[in-house]
């Protein structure tokens, strides 16, 4: 995110010990952390919630971190990006994982600026646009640097939070986004007195402000108990 | 009292932030639970249960600064593949020595 709001990541460690010291090198560089020690549960937390980044166990009681990962992509459609973290070194498990649809592998043990640099590094990738910080989605034109956007060449006037609220729609486009991770994202994990009628609110808002409808060719859905969605509307 | 026939070498591990130094204690204290878990897996043959602890610790000691817990986890894990008694035997010992003799500071 181009002002650094939080990101929000989902670990699957059955190791009660590992998934605390992960949990507490990632929140120290300013991440928000659900850790799950089984498939069962990490594959229902993200049905219902939605994540910036996963990473993955391997070895788990009740399935695989390469299952999980084969169902999240081809059942589920999910392509958050994803890293696999295990103490399996072989050339063919490195080719297994990533022809799974991992973005990177780790070895374990994890070394902690290592692991903090390549989930940075990913993020990095999922967010840029070639040709430095405009992301152009047509009609639409983003500006990350100068915070501006504009529809048509004409630039809409924004508060700094509708725009980081529209950045993230936008980088996220066809994804649902929780209410929850839309809290922690725009307005950080310890505003506690922000409610979800807020995001509602400000959804309402950035629909009208930005013409998100048929016209423009983008749509931002309302999904029943979980978030919302803005997807582009096919022609 | 010391025991003259096995005096304790004191391994010390220094480690300045309290909270990292309070997940390393609990690291410890969990990998000392395993010793007689794996004891008990190596007198059932238990090979899988071996292989998936030394799995484990092999890719989470050095996480915490303990590159020995890594390196032992790693050569249980290959005797284990390789249903060697005799190395699971003396490894379980190396790690209980290590652990007995480990001081986190």
């Amino acid at each position: 995110m181009c002002t650094g709001a939080t990101l929000r990541v989902a670990i699957l460690e059955d190791d009660a010990d590992q998934a605390e010291l992960t949990r507490r090198w990632l929140t120290n560089a300013e991440y928000s952390v659900d850790c799950y020690p089984d498939a069962g549960s990490f594959l229902r937390a993200v049905r219902r919630e939605s994540f910036d980044l996963y990473v993955l166990d391997w070895v788990l009681p009740d399935s695989s971190g390469i299952e999980v990962l084969q169902k999240l992509r081809s059942e589920m459609a999910d392509y958050t990006p994803a890293v696999i973290a295990t103490a399996k070194n072989e050339e063919q498990s490195v080719v297994r994982g990533l022809e799974a649809g991992a973005d990177d592998y780790l070895v374990k043990p994890i070394r902690q600026a290592e692991l903090v640099a390549r989930l940075a590094a990913i993020h990095r990738r999922a967010g840029v646009v070639p040709g430095g910080n405009q992301l152009e989605v047509a009609p639409y034109a983003i500006n990350t640097s100068g915070k501006s956007l504009e529809l048509r060449g004409a630039a809409i006037s924004m508060t700094n939070r509708e725009f980081e609220l529209a950045y993230f729609l936008f980088r996220n486009a066809g994804k649902m986004l929780s209410r929850s991770h839309i809290l922690e994202t725009i307005w950080g994990i310890d505003n506690k007195s922000v409610s979800t009628r807020t995001v509602d609110t400000h959804m309402s808002r950035l629909r009208k402000k930005l013409g998100l409808s048929d016209e423009n060719g983008w749509k931002l859905s309302a999904i029943y108990q979980h978030g919302y969605r803005l997807e582009r509307i096919n022609s | 009292m010391v025991d003259c026939m096995n005096p304790r070498k004191a391994i010390p591990i220094e480690i300045a932030d309290p909270f990292a130094r309070k997940l390393v204690g609990q690291y410890l204290a969990n990998r000392e639970s395993d010793i007689g878990r794996l004891r008990d897996a190596l007198q059932h043959h238990d090979f899988e249960t071996i292989r998936l602890s030394g799995h484990n610790l092999s890719g989470s000691g050095s996480a915490y600064g303990l590159d020995e817990v890594s390196r032992i986890g790693a050569r249980l894990e290959q005797a284990a593949n390789d249903r060697d008694n005799a190395e699971i035997c003396r490894l379980v010992a190396d790690l209980a020595d290590y652990l007995r003799n480990v001081d986190v500071q």
